[in-house]
C-alpha cells in the first residue's frame, strides 16, 4: 500500500524530468541548425548580393552562407503557401535577396555572441533587416530552465512526503513489534540488532517504491512513443521519445531507497530512544 | 556468577521505596530463592540485578561489574550472560517454538549451524524436541514456561533469574520447573528463584532470603 503511494509521489517529479528531457532533445536539434537571415535591400542587384555574400562568408564568426535569391524565394514560398494564382498575379518579384547566415558552432550556443552578430549586420547599409528566427527557442529554453527547478522543487517536497510516509511505516511496525524489541533487550540484543530490521524496511520501501515509480515512468512514455512518432511524421521530422535516461533512472532508485534510509534511521532513534526496557517490559 | 549487593535502596519516582538497605551476597554456583509477600520488593531486586532498572542508592556487583556504572550499551553484552524465566513466560506468539528459543542467539550473532545445535540442546532439555515447530499458543501453561526456559538456557547463561516462574501452574508442573532449574545449579549455573510457594523451598533445601516490606529479613 505504502509502496504504491510511495512510487506516485516519486513518479511525477521522474516523469516530468524525463518529458523535459525531451523538449530539451527537440530544442537542441534546432539549435543546431540556428542561423541568422539577412533580407538585403531590394533595391541591391543580384550580383551585388553576391559580393556581399563573400564578403561576409570571411566573417570570422561564420561557417557559410548560402543565398537565396528572390526568384528562388518566390518558387519556394508558391510551392508552400498554396497562393500560387495570388502570387502569379503580383506585376513583379516584391521578395528581396536573403543571405542565410550559418555562424561557427561556438556562436551557435551563446546567445550574448549571437546577438552582437545580429546587430552587427544589422547595422550593413544593405542589409534592411538581420533576423534570429530561433528567438521562440531561446524563449523556450528560459521556459525549459524554469520548468526544470520546478521539478526540482517538486521532487523535493514529493520527496519530503516519501520520508514522512517511510517514517510513519516505520512507527507502525516498531509499534507493533513492541513486545519482540522488549524482549530482544531482555535477552541481550544491542541497539543496532533491534534497529536492523526497520532499517532494511524502510530502506526497501523507498527502494521498491523508487523501482515502480520508474516502471510507471517507463511504461507510460512507451505508451506514448508512438502516437508521438506519428506527430512528428506529420511535422515532417522524426523524434523518438524517450523515457528516463540511465543516470536519472540510477539517481531516482538510490534516491528513493536513500530517503528510506533516512526516514527509517531517524524513526528508529526517535522511537526507540524512548523505549528503554523497563516500559517496554512492563 | 557472583552477586553482591551493599546497602542498596529502590526508590520510585512516585516516592515509594520498594527496597530499603539491602545487603548480600550470592555465590558462584549457588542456587538461592527468594521469597516474601507480593509487593515485598522481589522482582525489584531481580530487576537490579538483571539490571533492568537502577538503584538509588548503594552498589550492585555482578562478577565484579558495578552495574551502577556500566555504560548502556555494554547493558546487552552483560545480560547475554544471564538467563532470565518470567511469570508470563514473555515468548513471542507469532514464532513457532524453535525460532522464540533460538532468539538469543540470533541476537548474540551465532552461526546458523550453532543456533540449530543449540537450541535442539536446549529443548531437548527442557522435553520439548517434538513441538519445535508450534506455536507457543498451542501448548499448556506449563510447556510455554518450558519454552521460556529454554530460551533462558540457550545461550549457556552462568546465571539464571526466575521471577515466580510457576506462579500460573499446578503443583505437579511446578515441580518439572524446579527440577530443571535444580539441574542447572547442579551443572554449575548461579540461581536465583523468586517464589512464594514455600513447598519448593523444603523440598530442595536451599538458601532462603526473605523480604518483607523491602528489608531482608532474618
Amino acid at each position: 500500500m505504502s509502496i504504491s503511494v510511495i512510487a506516485i509521489a516519486l513518479a511525477l517529479p521522474g516523469g516530468l524530468y524525463a518529458a523535459l528531457e525531451n523538449v530539451n532533445e527537440i530544442t537542441v536539434d534546432f539549435e543546431h541548425g540556428a542561423k541568422l537571415s539577412l533580407f538585403l535591400n531590394r533595391k541591391m542587384k543580384s550580383e551585388q548580393g553576391r559580393q556581399l555574400a563573400d564578403k561576409l562568408a570571411k566573417h570570422h564568426a561564420v561557417q557559410h552562407i548560402e543565398i537565396i535569391t528572390p526568384d528562388e524565394a518566390l518558387a519556394e514560398f508558391k510551392a508552400r503557401s498554396g497562393l500560387q494564382e495570388a502570387l502569379d498575379s503580383l506585376s513583379r518579384n516584391p521578395l528581396p535577396m536573403v543571405l542565410q547566415v550559418y555562424p561557427q558552432p561556438d556562436y551557435a550556443h551563446e546567445p550574448e555572441k549571437l546577438n552582437a552578430l545580429i546587430r552587427e549586420f544589422d547595422a550593413l547599409p544593405d542589409v534592411e533587416i538581420a533576423q534570429f528566427d530561433l528567438e521562440w527557442i531561446k524563449r523556450l529554453n528560459a521556459l525549459i530552465q524554469l520548468a526544470h527547478r520546478a521539478v526540482w522543487l517538486l521532487a523535493a517536497v514529493l520527496g519530503l512526503g516519501v520520508f514522512l510516509i517511510i517514517g510513519n511505516t516505520i512507527r507502525l511496525a516498531i509499534a507493533n513489534r513492541q513486545d519482540e524489541i522488549g524482549i530482544t533487550r531482555l535477552i541481550g540484543g544491542t541497539g543496532a540488532f533491534i534497529r536492523r530490521p526497520f532499517l532494511y524496511l524502510g530502506t526497501l520501501q523507498g527502494l521498491f517504491g523508487a523501482i515502480v515509480a520508474l516502471l510507471v515512468i517507463q511504461l507510460l512514455f512507451s505508451f506514448l512513443g508512438e502516437p508521438v512518432q506519428q506527430l512528428s511524421t506529420l511535422y515532417g521530422t522524426r523524434f523518438d521519445l524517450t523515457g528516463l535516461q540511465i543516470i536519472p533512472s540510477a539517481v531516482l532508485i538510490s534516491g528513493g531507497a536513500l530517503t528510506g534510509w533516512l526516514s527509517a534511521s531517524l524513526t528508529v532513534g526517535v522511537y526507540l530512544a524512548n523505549a528503554e526496557p523497563e516500559k517496554s517490559v512492563e | 556468577m557472583m552477586i553482591e549487593l551493599s546497602n542498596v535502596s529502590k526508590r520510585y519516582p512516585q516516592g515509594y521505596e520498594a527496597l530499603h538497605n539491602i545487603s548480600l551476597r550470592i555465590e558462584t554456583g549457588e542456587m538461592v530463592f527468594l521469597t516474601g509477600h507480593s509487593g515485598a520488593g522481589k522482582s525489584t531486586l531481580l530487576r537490579l540485578v538483571t539490571r533492568i532498572e537502577q538503584a538509588t542508592r548503594g552498589q550492585v556487583i555482578i562478577n565484579g561489574q558495578n552495574l551502577g556504572k556500566m555504560k548502556s550499551r555494554t547493558v546487552p553484552y552483560f545480560r547475554r550472560s544471564i538467563g532470565m524465566v518470567f511469570q508470563d513466560h514473555k515468548l513471542l506468539h507469532n514464532r513457532n517454538v524453535y525460532d522464540n528459543v533460538a532468539l538469543p542467539l540470533i541476537a548474540s550473532g551465532y552461526r546458523p549451524r550453532d543456533i540449530h545445535r543449540r537450541v535442539h540442546a536446549a529443548l531437548d532439555k527442557v522435553g520439548l524436541l517434538n513441538k519445535e515447530n508450534s506455536m507457543p499458543i498451542t501448548l499448556s501453561g506449563g510447556e510455554q514456561q518450558r519454552v521460556g526456559i529454554a530460551r533462558a538456557v540457550v545461550n549457556r547463561p552462568n546465571l539464571l533469574v526466575a521471577d515466580e516462574p510457576t506462579g500460573n501452574l499446578d503443583a505437579g508442573l511446578s515441580d518439572e520447573i524446579f527440577d530443571l532449574f535444580n539441574d542447572f545449579n547442579y551443572h554449575g549455573v548461579t540461581v536465583l528463584v523468586a517464589t512464594h510457594d514455600l513447598r519448593h523451598i523444603e523440598r530442595l533445601n536451599k538458601r532462603t532470603l526473605s523480604l518483607h516490606q523491602g528489608r531482608l529479613q532474618g
